[in-house]
């Protein structure tokens, strides 16, 4: 009786194994060939900037990040970078970083000539979105690179960041 | 003797109704995730409870288990094992669900949507929901017969 139990457990475990070992080289290949597959590791430290999965068609070049509010206001003071809020216009106009302008990426499309016309491609700028969690800068990075920009930063910390550290905050007045 | 043989019958179409229902559950939790394992390892890293080294492996390897698992269980390959991984799953998902409630830190639950808010009362009804299913889940694995 007992031992036709064990008998029982051990095909139902030798049955996982294969069930997890199928699953596991079924999604490894597909992960491998599928356009929206992510890399084996991602960027999750947040220090080390924005984090993300480190998917194939969009990954983040974490080298471009400015980690510190502190030199992002030096920077403003400083006049050393254009700032660009790429946040939706709407969270833009509720409060952004001082002197910054907005290019949304979500009408990227039907602003790039505006921004061509209005920052030179040799002009150093600073892209900011949302947070840490928000990849939508280097999205916009990736972009504007394509188009010719040359020296493009990301202020990975956003406008959390921003905010969290007590700075000045820009309002659009309604 | 008669009345053994009525209620096995009943047992019978239960097992078969729980082993649809958990199936086609696991096979459809599966599909987002595949499609998007980007956003699938953003819930995970929003979870707070995964190593980050992990975050990627798991949001690439889970989805494929809840989808293996799903189909086995409906097609009678390993159904036994298949009953026995998803116990397992819920179990985990169980402990990740209440261990976030219980220390009050706001996580998406992402089970069946990425779209899914992350208010605590939806997160208490993926609990209740993931109870219920392991319920279903462990009463699936003592009634399937070893072959």
């Amino acid at each position: 009786m007992i031992d036709k139990k064990n008998k029982k457990g051990s095909k139902d475990i030798r049955g996982v194994f294969a069930l997890v070992f199928f699953a596991v080289v079924t999604a490894v290949i597909f992960n491998h060939m599928s356009p929206s597959g992510i890399a084996l590791f991602g960027q999750w430290e947040t220090q080390k900037g924005v984090v993300s999965a480190n998917p194939k068609t969009n990954p983040i070049n974490n080298s471009i990040d400015i980690h510190s509010a502190q030199l992002v206001s030096k920077i403003i003071k400083e006049k050393q970078r254009t700032i660009i809020d790429v946040r939706a216009r709407e969270v833009f106009d509720m409060g952004h970083i001082p002197t910054a302008v907005s290019f949304p990426l979500v009408t990227f499309d039907d602003n790039f000539l505006q921004m061509l016309s209005t920052i030179k491609q040799h002009d150093p700028v600073l892209l900011y979105c949302s947070s840490v969690y928000c990849t939508d800068s280097h999205s916009f990075a990736d972009l504007i690179m394509n188009m010719g920009y040359t020296d493009v930063k990301v202020f990975s910390g956003g406008f959390d960041q921003w905010q969290e550290k007590g700075y000045e905050i820009e309002k659009n007045k309604e | 003797m008669k009345l053994r043989k009525i209620k096995n019958n009943y047992t019978d179409i239960l097992v078969f109704f729980i082993k649809l229902i958990l199936g086609i559950s696991f096979i459809y939790a599966s599909f987002h995730k595949i499609e998007n394992p980007e956003a699938f390892a953003k819930i995970l890293y929003g979870y707070g409870i995964l190593p980050n080294f992990s975050i990627n492996l798991f949001a690439i390897v889970v989805p494929f288990i809840e989808l293996t698992v799903g189909f086995s269980l409906i097609l009678g390959w390993f159904p036994r094992s298949a009953a026995l991984i998803i116990n397992m799953l819920l179990f985990l998902f169980i402990l990740a669900i209440g261990f976030n409630l219980i220390r009050g830190h706001q996580f998406d639950c992402g089970c069946f949507s990425f779209a899914s808010q992350n208010q605590p009362m939806s997160n208490i009804l993926s609990l209740v929901r993931d109870l219920f299913m392991l319920g279903a889940g462990v009463f699936l694995y003592k009634s399937i017969k070893a072959s």
